[in-house]
């Protein structure tokens, strides 16, 4: 009786109108929860009639004080009547009849709640009752597994974060799922429901929908609670609610699908790398905020993504710090918060995305040549896949009959080689190991084919599914997926890329026809050797040959017993230099180049690899002169001037 | 008359809306459908597509090379990464535009216009 006295002392004075209806409110939400409570039959019975009868006399007596001419008065003399009929025991009532006429005693609010405009807002904090209302929103199953008055309660809280009066809301809304349950008519019950939806939009969103269409949609409801028949087209068409709830339905669905991933990087930090698919995910983000109107959000998003590409880059895992925020952010794109998030508080996110910034990955440069031989000037690792896609005028173009026989491949092999080489050099700069390990295997293979052979028919379907593969690879890795590579063809491009190694020595390869070895049969043997090599070594390692036809063919066998070790010896060079070439961003195939012109002192040799500018160890050089025939002379060791070194010595009689 | 027929291709709801809004602006009747949706028969032949390239569980790239192969309609490829590349290797592999994110609807417009000249 607290309210009373206050009220009654300054009963006298005219000016204290404002708090006499500061007490009818507290005393009118008394009286609805101590109905609440009845309705769901928490406590005795009879004592919540008492309370409700002694709330219903407290009521009445404080609009007494009241001018009679005012609507408060009159309000509550109305809901003063219909009191005794819904405190009467009603024991075995069923619980939604209650209802009904709970729904007529707030009915009467709407009118008299205006004057109580100071202090209508009450409770403004609710998220969880938004929470349940936009998680059934979202097509969860809550009204039909939750007891229709929790529901309704739920309803009634989430309705007083509005600035529409809150019991008029949950007034209406509890209206809606008594006529939702007796519905038996199915589209009116189709109608009833598309237009909840909108209802709860307008709760969730007031902002973004528009003032117009929450009129339209809260006069719908209005005259649904009194039973008129809702019309067809479904209750309210408006283009930006069909987008929101297009944005809803996508940002449900990029909540479903991060949220793994965040809970597992949470669960494991610094294990867990960036997905394809999340990154995938933070791409279209800021469009579908923006889409809804959420610029600030949208520019959070845009950053994250930037943040989320970073590390793919990078293949870094984020942190745990990154992981938190990262989670705020996806507790951000909950509909129901938009409303409370300031811009202040989204600056503040972006500072600390900031904050949290990986190193810049610009400080890496990547030398990718050009053609063979030319090497481009440095590029960012950022700036090698545009190098590579706008390099790419052939692969794109190749056909099949390309590959239909040998003659017809020969007259394409070097342009597609010089693209292939490309990359393979690019695909080893951004560390996409399938891509540049399946060209290692084509450029072997093409490099194989194109000479011509005896035993081996050529490969034409295999280098052609070998191409087509290539091109998903690229697919693949141009949206940011991870290549897969085709197991089954790998092997099958290595067998036959392997074909002859262990077979015996052709004819042509006898002591007794040394003598009449030409530069053709020199390459070949060379080739045998380095395959040979490559699996001795078990690691991919190519050989391109230039031999001057003037060398004379006598000396053509001294030439292959002097290469021999010398490539052997820079090929376990190179294989040595694995880490320091990954580190330098160059492909894991070990590419050499042998040149061999005429010159007045003998046969002058260069042989090249690229990948590693260190010199080789003193002591290893030192052996490998005392296994080289007398013949070679002037065994030299360079060092490139883009990126690798060089063999060189002069063979003679 | 008839409007030409142009198919939205995009597993984002909200993204796939708003591109059907903007080409039924531009005079084309839109059908959204998803991008496992493209393997099916079509009823009618489309005069444009438009294909999103990142999409949460398809690639683009294929996407495009599949409809080059079983379509002769023009092909309009749109990308939300804003890169280069995209533009460069969309158009290797067969799209008869790119358009990178975020474009307004005058863009739209004279990308489309392009691609039926």
């Amino acid at each position: 009786m607290t309210n009373f006295h206050v009220i009654h002392a300054s009963h006298a004075d005219q000016a204290s109108e404002t708090r006499l209806l500061q007490a009818l409110a507290t005393t009118m939400q008394q009286l609805l929860e101590a109905l609440a409570d009845l309705l769901r039959q928490r406590s005795n019975r009879s004592r919540l009639a008492a309370e409700l009868a002694q709330c219903s006399t407290r009521l009445w007596q404080l609009a007494q004080f009241l001018p009679a001419s005012h609507g408060m008065r009159q309000q509550v003399s109305h809901l003063h009547k219909l009191l005794p009929a819904l405190i009467q025991p009603q024991e075995t009532a069923v619980q939604i009849r209650l209802m009904v006429p709970l729904w007529r005693l707030q009915q009467a609010l709407p009118a008299a709640l205006p004057a109580m405009a100071p202090w209508r807002k009450v409770g403004n904090t609710h998220p969880a009752a938004l929470a349940l209302l936009a998680a059934w929103w979202r097509g969860q199953s809550m009204p039909a597994a939750m007891p229709l008055q929790a529901v309704a309660r739920q309803l009634a809280e989430a309705a007083r974060q509005t600035t529409l009066p809150p019991p008029a809301v949950a007034a209406l809304l509890s209206r809606w799922l008594a006529l939702q349950e007796f519905e038996r008519d199915e589209p009116q019950r189709q109608c009833s429901a598309g237009l909840l939806q909108r209802v709860v939009l307008v709760l969730l969103m007031p902002d973004v929908v528009g003032a117009s269409e929450a009129r339209r949609c809260w006069q719908l409801l209005w005259s649904h609670a009194q039973q008129q028949p809702l019309p067809a087209d479904n209750a309210v068409a408006c283009d930006d609610l069909v987008l929101l709830q297009a944005v809803q339905t996508d940002l449900a669905r990029h909540r479903c699908q991060v949220l793994p991933f965040l809970q597992q990087a949470v669960a494991q930090p610094g294990t867990a790398l960036l997905s394809q698919p999340v990154l995938m995910l933070h791409y279209r983000l800021p469009w579908l905020l923006q889409a809804a109107g959420q610029h600030g959000l949208a520019r959070l998003a845009h950053l994250w993504q930037r943040c989320l590409l970073q590390h793919w880059q990078l293949r870094q895992p984020l942190t745990p710090a990154l992981l938190g925020q990262l989670e705020t952010l996806l507790q951000a794109l909950d509909m129901t918060v938009w409303r409370s998030l300031s811009p202040l508080q989204i600056a503040s996110a972006m500072l600390q995305l900031l904050q949290q910034w990986p190193p810049a990955n610009t400080a890496f440069v990547a030398s990718v040549p050009l053609s063979t031989g030319n090497t481009a000037a440095p590029v960012p690792l950022a700036g090698v896949p545009d190098l590579l896609a706008q390099s790419f005028t052939l692969l794109n173009r190749v056909r099949e009959d390309w590959f239909s026989n040998a003659a017809m491949f020969v007259q394409q092999a070097p342009l597609l080689a010089a693209e292939l080489h490309l990359l393979e050099q690019g695909a080893a700069a951004v560390k996409v190991q399938a891509v540049e390990r399946f060209c290692s295997l084509l450029l072997a293979l093409q490099h194989k084919a194109g000479q011509p052979r005896n035993a081996q028919e050529f490969p034409a379907q295999l280098l052609w599914r070998g191409h087509c593969h290539l091109i998903e690879l690229l697919d693949e890795a141009a949206a940011w997926q991870d290549p897969q590579l085709d197991v089954g063809l790998v092997a099958e491009l290595q067998a036959w890329q392997q074909q002859g190694v262990h077979e015996p020595l052709p004819a042509w390869c006898c002591a007794g026809t040394l003598a009449a070895m030409t530069t053709a049969d020199l390459t070949k043997r060379l080739l045998l050797f380095v395959d040979k090599l490559a699996q001795t070594l078990e690691h991919p390692l190519r050989l391109a040959i230039v031999i001057n036809p003037t060398v004379p063919a006598p000396l053509l066998p001294l030439c292959e017993t002097s290469l021999q070790p010398l490539l052997r010896f820079l090929a376990v060079e190179q294989l040595q230099e694995t880490t320091l070439r990954r580190q330098a961003h160059q492909p894991m195939a070990i590419a050499l180049e042998l040149r061999l012109d005429l010159t007045d002192v003998g046969v002058a040799v260069e042989l090249r690899a690229a990948g590693c500018t260190r010199a080789p160890d003193h002591q290893a050089l030192k052996r490998l002169r005392h296994k080289l025939p007398p013949a070679v002379q002037r065994l030299l060791w360079r060092t490139l001037p883009g990126s690798g070194r060089s063999l060189h010595c002069t063979i003679g009689e | 008359m008839n409007m030409p027929l142009a198919i939205v291709c995009d597993d984002s709801v909200t993204l796939g809306l708003l591109l059907c809004r903007q080409l039924a602006t531009l005079g084309y009747r839109v059908q959204h459908i998803a991008p496992e949706q493209l393997g099916l028969p079509l009823a009618e032949n489309p005069a444009l597509f438009c294909v999103e390239l990142l999409g949460n569980h398809s690639n683009g790239f294929k996407l495009l090379r599949q409809l080059r192969r079983h379509h002769a309609c023009r092909i309009l490829l749109l990308s939300a990464s804003g890169r280069r590349t995209d533009i460069a290797w969309g158009r290797a592999a067969g799209a008869d535009a790119v358009l990178l994110r975020p474009f307004t609807p005058a863009q739209l417009a004279r990308c489309v216009t392009l691609v039926e000249a």
